[in-house]
């Protein structure tokens, strides 16, 4: 019923295209063909001054009814030169139009969107990076954001462990505590949906924000730069034209070998010298009954005379000869396969364009019995009527996104088998020791065995979610110079996920069996019952955003042209969560049993631990509420002098503040001056020149600070004593001074074009001033907290863009290159706490920043080295000058002040290389990137947990042995016990940093095109089969460790795809 | 007709503008709020797992327990440092967390009397700011101990530490020694005292039961003998009794229940990492003194594999430690008070009462010096209080009193000992002292 729905919809919004064309009075009749006599169809003609216009057909035929007199004609095609005659009507013969090529060769003007206007590039003056469809659809991928990587200037996807809270950065980072993230508009309102839920195949291009005058229009949300992605719309005077795009994407599996390990006999020799020491003996005595590694165990069985010492010996035997990483990698892993297709339709005539697309992705894993996919659908319409006075636009958005997760990877000790030499699953030891486990076998429990092959395929957790989104405006000419419009969007989600762990689970049998309870009869009782335990979650979330808007365009003296907007926005944004759990629940009938969630039982294992069964309910709630007032003022001199002034006005929701500080005024002021259109400046080897200065507020805040005391309700921990009573923390000490974040930018640059298009570029200077920046000082503990926040961090990011393409071969065979390049210093200018000592030395691998005054926010710091002590081997660094082995002295000594500074932690100078090389069908692009100006700290063996009984890097192999070693290797020596203070020194010492700089090879894509132009026997228009393969690895890089500095603690996959583009 | 047009505008763009602040005025976030009511003070009061929470610190420098030189290595280096009674207990650069949580929970009362100022006074009012007060003093005089010296001990002017009795994180902190600090202790139980009502509906609500258990400790520790009768009659007259220990079955892997009859106050320690550790033993020399007929020997200690002593007496009835106030301390201050305050005969009933229900065939105490009666209730009450949180403060009194043998502890060949007077004082946190611009 809802399918026949949607279609009839869909057919609806198709008829409405056929609109009659108004009444005639004479014909005139046509065709248009290329410089090599090819007919082309779809050629724009027109006649000046007249809405009189039609398009070529199939033949490269047009007609068209005028009344009687006098006009211009003129034919205008993407990739042609446009063209222009006089013609007569009535007049006599067809008129047959040759057009030529382009030099500019779809050249077509780039149309750069703020989300509030559309302006023509050439126009602008604030910063703007584009990425028209092509360069969009140049990445397989299945979501949007990741195509902006390497072709974007300005913008870095940040790796490595300081980057999980911001994986992307514009123009560095401008704040420190506040929101990271850049704000991300699509189709003209901010999203806030989930990304992975926009089918990149929809895309038509993106536009970054990089500065002030960009980015000012979104006020308060702009300070990390502004995302604007586009969708595709129809056009009018198009024929509907229908495109297919598939495509099958392999990845490699996780490489779990990436980051060295010792070897397996080396760490059993160790667990044995463990055991001698009675290392495990608490935990052997432990009432929790902790697992012990398989080593120990069977020490312990030979001591109690349970095992003889040939058969511990054989079992070692096995174990030195394990690796559970291998039987996780035959037994779970595969490579993961991505299929993408996508169909779009699009077209309009004068009164009307469409575009409907539909999108299904199904996404692989390479965990074998885990998959998703997802759904997309996407309609536009948009209506001209009453001599193009009114236009109504309608856009509606749906996506459904599914993941199900059948199979975790197996948990285990390193040289645990997963299966004998049969191939039959074993047991290995999960939570309890396996000496416990056998002692209570036949008590009547479940079995309390982990057998990690059965449990393949045996999870069921599905996760999905609803997106809909509906836009409809309406836009009305008051006067020809002027419109009002009304924009709103109505945003809904729905995400769900519930997982079903069966009895087959481990999971399952153990918490059912821990809270198993011993009756005075010596029978079971079950607080939890026997069956499938299902958890749920659910979200929902909505968000209303309405923008009444007056634009301004006038035209004086065609040398006056005045572009204005102004109008207000009030968002709405509300979400609500809850989850749930059931006990005993049973699949195939739909029941659960109720079960005692108040009082506390014994655990099964270990009575000392009394605990309620865990209820796992949970409820929240969020509201973001924005209501702004903005206006942006353009003019434009006789196309040669552009001014642009904007303000905005925020006031959000922000809690317990007062009125008149919810609310930051910000602004911003550009110009610009094509130089190449003044006269003395007229030259046809730059045809293109243009200078361009803005200057401008942007901001950011963040909600979860309050001016007034704030508290948080809670519910106590199922351990704890009075599980039902509610309690509250206080969350935010008062902050009576709290402002919004704002930064100011400063923008500079340089666009220049040479003679046909042969160099092109633009060239940004800019300076980011971010201030009353949420900062963080220290203060004593007596005041009840350790660290106070507040608007008193400045910090700065001065830099450069450089974009620069140059076209080398421009004959049949072409061969463009395009180079980005971005270098840039942060700076902190002020901070008022003071980072501690180790701070610093976590900082490399911390994701939050620990400024200091003078550095950029992520810095590199270490001990410094003096190498390893010739007689043991011991690391050394250096105390008063001298090498020393003192190491608690060491970090007596050290301050923040004197430790070693390396450098940023964040490239400081990066960019892309890119080269297009096409010849007849074919075309080949590769992308080079680089990072240079950065350091990374390295993994190495980490003594104290490997003297504490974890696997250690493989670097323990390269270790310090015999004096004289000290002069090949800087790994230290073994020592006698865990040293922590020893240990902390060497993992925080220089010999660990590397420099980050490197040059990878990120990806290739072939593509062979074939079109009806060249190939007249071709079914469809153009059909393009391509291939891409990501991820390539590295060119070259300083650091001589084997790792990818990038990728210090999993690999970055491969991938290739092969896809076929079909336009009809 | 445009001017239409704009004036529904304007219009529009007014009647949003008078209404925006109420639009503006929604949380953020569903759980968040500023509190302001008793019910909010109530909850905040009820956090429990932060409030009722006793130092690690406090339990690491009491004697009552040893542990291996293995399980020493992994303890962080400032558990190794408060293990071995180091002058400097605290890593540079690094807080303590213990010291911290004793300010938050200064900091949460202090927020919860301020709320509680600007609320119409009536009885509920009354009996929050009665909880405010006592669960602040138990938490000044816990800093006290660890941070100043013994008010009767030679150095006891010489050393100050902040305290803030305000909740602005810019008020300057109160500079106070160990009388100022006592006195504040004692003042605000007192004044718990005339607002609680008798008995909290939880018991990790204080009440006037609880205050009172409090002020004999206070009292005990200020050598005000009379004045620890006094409160410890109060607690002992209540509905709370002893639990027989005859009745108790030490097969059960813990013996207690949760909210025992004998449980005034709930009280746990901060981390169960060491208290709840396999390796961290009963002080052997301690363990020798309970005789065969005492019933505490099995109902407080199990054996593990090499018969060495774990505990197992946690008034919590798991493996967490137990250190609020119980009904037996109380017992045991009357009877020590009692004795020093000359009255033998009334001591030694006190402690004949806590006797019958602890010992098998029990025979009442009857001894003819004060000296000697003093000796029976020290030894009584180090084998009663043993892991519940007090020898700290024992220490620290004893010492002063000259009743005290100084301990020695072992580690790799070396001996280090409690003796000095500073040891009995911790330094605050390097890092704290730098911050406070002291």
């Amino acid at each position: 019923m809802k399918k026949k729905l949607l279609l009839y919809f869909i057919a609806c919004l198709m008829l409405l295209n056929f609109r009659a064309i108004g009444q005639t009075t004479a014909t005139l009749q046509g065709s248009v063909a290329s410089s090599d006599g090819m007919e082309l169809p779809g050629v724009l003609i027109s006649l000046r001054d007249t809405e009189i216009r039609t398009i070529t057909d199939e033949a490269g035929e047009f007609s068209l009814n005028a009344p009687d007199g006098e006009y211009t004609l003129s034919a205008s095609y993407i990739g042609m030169e446009p063209f222009s005659i006089s013609v007569t009507i009535p007049g006599d013969d067809p008129i047959r139009i040759i057009l030529k090529q382009s030099d500019y060769e779809l050249s077509q003007v780039d149309v750069v969107s703020t989300g509030y206007q559309e302006l023509p590039k050439e126009r602008a003056t604030g910063s703007f990076a584009f990425l028209d469809s092509q360069l969009v659809q140049r990445k397989v991928s299945p979501t949007i954001l990741d195509r902006l990587e390497d072709v974007t200037s300005g913008l870095i996807f940040n790796r490595g462990s300081n980057a999980s809270n911001d994986p992307l950065s514009i123009r560095g980072r401008s704040t420190i505590y506040a929101n990271t993230s850049p704000l991300i508009i699509v189709d003209n309102f901010p999203y806030d949906g989930p990304l992975e839920n926009i089918n990149p195949n929809d895309v038509a291009s993106v536009t970054v924000l990089k500065d002030a005058a960009a980015a000012s229009i979104w006020g308060a949300r702009a300070g990390n730069g502004v995302i604007v992605i586009t969708t595709t719309r129809g056009k009018s005077d198009q024929p509907m034209q229908v495109s297919f795009n598939s495509n099958v994407t392999v990845t490699e599996p996780r490489d779990l070998y990436y980051v060295p390990q010792m070897s397996i006999p080396d760490f059993i020799s160790i667990e044995q010298g463990l055991f001698e020491n009675n290392f495990y003996r608490n935990l052997e005595n432990n009432s929790n009954k902790p697992k012990l590694p398989p080593v120990v165990e069977t020490s312990i069985a030979l001591r109690d005379g349970l095992l003889s010492q040939a058969q511990a010996d054989e079992q070692l035997r096995l174990y030195r000869q394990s690796d559970i990483r291998k039987d996780i990698e035959e037994n779970y892993l595969r490579p993961a396969i991505n299929q993408q297709y996508a169909v779009s339709l699009t077209g309009g005539n004068a009164g009307h364009t469409y575009n409907i697309s539909l999108g299904y992705d199904q996404l692989g894993s390479d965990v074998r019995g885990n998959d998703g996919n997802r759904w997309t659908l996407a309609i536009g319409d948009e209506w001209k009527t009453l001599r193009d006075k009114l236009e109504i636009g309608l856009r509606v958005n749906l996506a459904n996104q599914n993941s199900h997760t059948r199979t975790e990877l197996a948990k285990g000790y390193a040289y645990d088998r997963l299966m004998d030499s049969n191939g039959n699953p074993l047991p290995v030891a999960n939570l309890y020791s396996t000496r416990y486990i056998s002692s209570v076998e036949g008590e009547g429990l479940l079995d309390w065995r982990y057998i990690p092959l059965n449990e393949i395929g045996k999870q069921d957790y599905t996760s999905r979610s609803y997106d809909f989104r509906v836009s409809p405006s309406i836009q009305y000419a008051l006067t020809p110079d002027l419109k009002i419009g009304l924009f709103y969007q109505y945003w809904k989600n729905m995400g769900t996920t519930r997982n079903r762990a069966p009895l087959d689970l481990f999971y399952t049998r153990d918490l059912i069996n821990k809270y198993t309870q011993v009756q005075e009869d010596g029978n079971f009782s079950y607080p939890i019952p026997k069956g499938d335990i299902l958890s749920t979650a659910q979200s929902e979330s909505f968000s209303h955003t309405f923008r009444p808007q007056l634009t301004y365009v006038k035209e004086l003296n065609s040398k006056h042209y005045i572009n204005a907007i102004a109008g207000m926005e009030i968002r709405d944004l509300q979400g609500l969560s809850w989850s749930d759990r059931y006990y005993g629940y049973q699949d195939d009938m739909g029941i659960s049993i109720p079960v005692d969630l108040v009082n506390r039982y014994p655990y099964y294992h270990n009575p000392g631990q009394q605990v309620t069964v865990l209820s796992n309910s949970g409820h929240g709630g969020n509201t973001d509420r924005f209501l702004s007032y903005y206006t942006n003022w353009g003019y434009d001199y006789s196309h040669r002098y552009f001014f642009n002034f904007s303000a905005r006005k925020d006031q959000a929701n922000i809690f317990g503040v007062d009125a008149n500080q919810r609310g930051v005024p910000l602004w911003s002021v550009g110009g610009a001056w094509i130089i190449s259109e003044e006269n003395f400046m007229k030259s046809p080897s730059m045809p293109f020149l243009k200078l361009r200065a803005t200057f401008g507020y942007s901001g950011n805040v963040d909600k979860s600070l309050s001016s007034a005391v704030t508290a948080q309700y809670v519910n106590f921990q199922f351990y704890d004593a009075l599980p039902h009573l509610t309690g509250a923390t206080i969350l935010n000490p008062p902050n009576p001074d709290l402002r919004w974040e704002k930064v100011r930018t400063t923008n500079l640059a340089l666009d220049m074009e040479t003679q046909n298009g042969m160099f092109s570029g633009t060239v940004e200077y800019y300076s980011k001033y971010s201030r009353d920046l949420l900062g963080e000082y220290s203060v004593p503990s007596s005041t009840g907290r350790t660290s106070f926040k507040g608007n008193f961090a400045e910090t700065q990011v001065r830099g450069v863009d450089i974009s620069l393409s140059a076209k080398i071969f421009r004959d049949s065979f072409k061969w463009t290159a395009s180079l980005l390049y971005s270098g840039l210093k942060e700076k902190v200018l002020d901070f008022e706490k003071e980072p501690t000592v180790n701070d610093l030395l976590s900082s490399a691998l911390s994701s939050s920043p620990y400024p200091k005054v003078g550095r950029p926010l992520f810095g590199v710091y270490s001990y410094a080295w003096a190498g390893l002590d010739p007689d043991t081997g011991d690391p050394m660094g250096i105390l008063d000058g001298e090498p020393s082995t003192d190491y608690l002295g060491i970090s007596r000594a050290a301050t923040s002040d004197n430790l070693q500074y390396h450098g940023p932690g964040r490239p400081t100078n990066f960019g892309a290389f890119r080269n297009d090389f096409s010849y007849k069908g074919f075309s080949l692009s590769v992308n080079v990137s680089y990072r240079f100006g950065y350091y990374v700290k390295r993994r190495s063996i980490d003594y104290y947990t490997l003297l504490r009984g974890a696997i250690g890097h493989g670097d323990y192999d390269l270790r310090w042995k015999n004096p004289g070693d000290e002069q090949v290797t800087q790994i230290p020596s073994q020592p006698l016990t865990a040293d922590s203070r020893r240990n902390a020194f060497y993992t925080n010492s220089a010999t660990l940093i590397e420099k980050g700089d490197h040059i990878r090879l990120n990806d290739i894509r072939l593509a062979y095109t074939l079109s009806q132009y060249t190939t007249a026997w071709l079914p469809v228009k153009s059909a393009q089969i391509y291939a891409y393969a990501g991820n390539l690895g590295i060119i070259w890089k300083a650091s001589g460790q084997r790792l990818d500095p990038d990728y210090q603690y999993a690999k970055p996959l491969r991938s290739i795809s092969f896809g076929l583009k079909l336009d009809f | 007709m445009k001017i239409n047009y704009i004036s529904i505008l304007w219009m529009t763009a007014l009647i949003c503008f008078s209404s925006c602040q109420e639009y503006l005025d929604e949380k953020p976030e569903k759980s968040i709020l500023v509190p302001s009511s008793a019910g909010d003070v109530q909850a905040l009061l009820d956090y429990y797992p932060n409030l009722n929470q006793n130092s690690l610190l406090t339990f690491i420098i009491s004697d009552d327990w040893e542990t291996t030189e293995e399980n020493w290595d992994g303890l962080s280096p400032w558990e190794q440092n408060a293990y071995l009674w180091k002058t400097e207990i605290f890593e540079p650069n690094t807080l303590s967390t213990d010291y911290i949580r004793i300010h938050n929970q200064i900091f949460t009362a202090n927020v919860c009397l301020e709320v509680l100022d600007k609320l119409a006074v009536n009885e509920d009012i009354s009996n929050l700011r009665g909880e405010a007060l006592a669960l602040r003093s138990r938490s000044i005089f816990e800093l006290s101990l660890l941070f100043l010296p013994h008010p009767f001990s030679p150095d006891a002017d010489d050393i100050r530490i902040p305290v803030r009795l305000k909740p602005e994180i810019n008020s300057e902190p109160e500079i106070l020694g160990i009388h100022e600090t006592l006195e504040i202790v004692e003042h605000d139980l007192l004044e718990a005292f005339s607002l609680l009502s008798e008995k909290g509906a939880y018991r990790t609500r204080p009440d006037r039961i609880s205050v009172q258990a409090l002020l004999s400790r206070l009292y005990l520790y200020q050598q005000r003998w009379g004045d620890a009768k006094e409160s410890g009659k109060y607690v002992i007259g209540s509905e709370y009794k002893l639990m027989d220990f005859h009745e108790m079955d030490s097969s059960s892997s813990y013996p207690f229940e949760l909210f025992n009859s004998e449980m005034l106050l709930y009280g746990i320690t901060s981390s169960f990492s060491v208290t709840a550790s396999s390796a961290t033993y009963i002080n052997s020399d301690l363990y020798s003194r309970y005789g065969e007929k005492d019933l505490r020997r099995s109902l407080f200690f199990t054996l593990d594999r090499d018969s060495l002593p774990l505990f197992k007496g946690s008034y919590l009835g798991d493996y967490n430690l137990f250190t609020g106030i119980s009904l037996s301390e109380v017992y045991l201050t009357l009877a020590e008070s009692s004795i020093r305050n000359g009255e033998l005969k009334e001591g030694l009933t006190y402690l004949n009462a806590l006797g019958g229900h602890r010992y098998l065939d029990f025979e009442e105490w009857d001894v003819a010096t004060s000296d000697e009666a003093l000796g029976l209730v020290l030894n009584e009450r180090r084998k009663e209080l043993v892991f519940k949180g007090t020898r700290w403060m024992d220490m620290k009194r004893l010492r002063n009193l000259g009743d005290f043998d100084y301990p020695v502890r072992e580690i790799r060949d070396e001996v280090f000992t409690l003796q000095a007077g500073n040891q009995f004082t911790l330094q605050l946190p390097a890092l704290e002292i730098e911050l406070e611009s002291l």
